[in-house]
C-alpha cells in the first residue's frame, strides 16, 4: 500500500493503518530497535508502543515521510528504555559501542548541557551532513542514526569493516572540529 | 553535554539523510574499468601461451638434420634453435624465429603471393635473390620458415615431393 493511503487511513481513524503500516515498514523498525535493544521482548514492546505513538500524533500531524518519520519514532522510543534498561544494568545491542564512539564528541560535562538546544545541534549536524559525499553521509547517519554495526555497514556499503572504522573516526573528529567551529560548547 | 545528548542530537536530523542512509547504493565500476581489465587478461593468458610455446619449441630440440632430405621431410623431429644455421653439401639453412599461427601472418615475412596452397614451394622475396624461403606447418597447425641461403651460388637443392 502506498504511504500516502496509509496515511489517509490514519486521517480517518481506520485501525487497518496500524496492521498496513506494520507489514510495510515492520522489518525496517525492528532493525532499528534491534540495534539499540538486545532483547527480543524489548523489542517488540518498543514497537508497539511506536505504532501507538504513531496513531495519537497522526493526526494532528502528517509526515512528509512516513517511514523516516516512523524510523524516528522508533529511535527515540527505544534510547529511552535503552537508557532505562542501562539504569537497571539490562543495556545491550550495538549501543555502548556507538555512544563510546560519540563520548569523543562531547567534554561529558553536565554544567553545558542546558546551554546547547537538541534542535541546534541537530541543525549543525544536518549541515555539517551536507557538506559530505553521499557515501560518507550514508555511513556516518548508519551508525549513529541507525545505530548500525560496523560489520553491517560494511557489507551494506561493499567495503571492508576497517575502512568503515577509520571512515567513522576521521568523521567524528570532522565533525568535532565543525561543531567547534560554530560556537557548540560540548 | 555527554554522548546521550548528541546521540539525542542525531535522532533530529533531517529525515532526507535518514532516508538517503538506506537508498544509498555504492556506484560500481565503469564499464571501462571492467573492460581494461578483461583485455588485460586475455592479454596476459596470450603472452603467457606464447611463451610457453617458446620455450616449448626451445626445450624440444631434438637433432640437427644431417642431410638435406631429412631437414625437409623431418617435420617436427628436426627442430633447432632459432637462428642456428646448419651447412649441409655446402647450403646454409638457418630457422627463422617466427613462427606464426596463419597463412596470413605469414606475409609479413615473405610476401603477399604467399597462400597456404604454395607450401612445399621456394620462395624469394624481391632484393634478396640469394635467399630462400620454405614454408613448413607444424602439427600444431603454426608455420614455421626456414631461410636458405645459397653459399657461392650452390646449386638450389629440389624440394623432394
Amino acid at each position: 500500500m502506498d504511504d500516502r493511503d496509509i496515511i489517509q487511513l490514519f486521517l480517518a481513524r481506520d485501525e487497518q493503518a496500524i496492521p498496513e503500516t506494520a507489514k510495510k515498514y515492520g522489518g525496517y523498525c525492528v532493525a532499528i530497535a534491534q540495534n539499540i535493544l538486545a532483547s527480543r521482548q524489548d523489542v517488540e514492546e518498543c514497537l508497539s508502543d511506536a505504532y501507538l505513538q504513531l496513531w495519537s500524533s497522526v493526526p494532528p500531524n502528517i509526515p512528509d515521510d512516513l517511514r523516516a518519520y516512523l524510523g524516528k519514532i522508533v529511535r527515540n522510543l527505544a534510547f529511552n528504555r535503552y537508557r532505562s534498561n542501562v539504569a537497571d544494568k539490562r543495556g545491550g545491542g550495538e549501543m555502548p559501542a556507538v555512544l563510546d564512539e560519540l563520548s569523543f564528541l562531547v567534554s561529558g560535562k553536565e554544567d553545558v548541557e542546558q546551554a546547547v538546544s537538541r534542535r541546534e545541534l541537530a541543525d549543525a549536524i544536518d549541515g555539517f551532513l551536507d557538506t559530505l559525499s553521499p557515501a560518507k553521509r550514508a555511513i556516518m547517519v548508519s551508525r549513529y542514526w541507525y545505530s548500525d554495526s560496523v560489520n553491517d555497514i560494511a557489507k551494506r556499503y561493499k567495503m571492508r569493516p576497517g575502512a568503515v572504522s577509520m571512515t567513522l573516526n576521521r568523521l567524528r573528529r570532522k565533525l568535532r572540529d565543525y561543531l567547534t567551529e560554530r560556537g557548540f560548547e560540548l | 553535554m555527554n554522548n546521550d545528548n548528541m546521540y539525542d542530537a542525531f535522532g533530529d536530523i533531517s529525515s532526507k539523510h535518514i532516508e538517503e542512509a538506506r537508498d544509498y547504493r555504492p556506484p560500481r565500476s565503469p564499464i571501462w574499468v571492467k573492460l581494461v581489465a578483461l583485455l588485460a587478461c586475455v592479454f596476459l593468458i596470450f603472452t603467457a601461451r606464447f611463451m610457453i610455446q617458446t620455450s616449448a619449441d626451445i626445450r624440444d630440440i631434438l637433432h640437427r638434420p644431417k642431410n638435406f632430405r631429412e631437414l625437409i621431410l623431418g617435420g617436427d623431429q628436426v627442430m633447432m634453435y632459432a637462428g642456428t644455421k646448419v651447412m649441409i653439401d655446402g647450403v646454409s639453412y638457418e630457422y627463422c624465429p617466427e613462427a606464426v599461427t596463419s597463412a596470413f601472418k605469414l606475409r609479413r615475412f615473405v610476401g603477399e603471393y604467399i597462400t597456404t596452397n604454395e607450401q612445399g614451394k621456394w620462395y624469394t622475396i624481391e632484393g634478396e635473390p640469394d635467399y630462400r624461403w620454405l614454408i613448413r606447418k607444424g602439427k600444431n597447425g603454426w608455420y614455421s620458415l626456414w631461410v636458405y641461403s645459397f653459399v657461392n651460388q650452390a646449386e638450389v637443392p629440389k624440394l623432394p615431393d
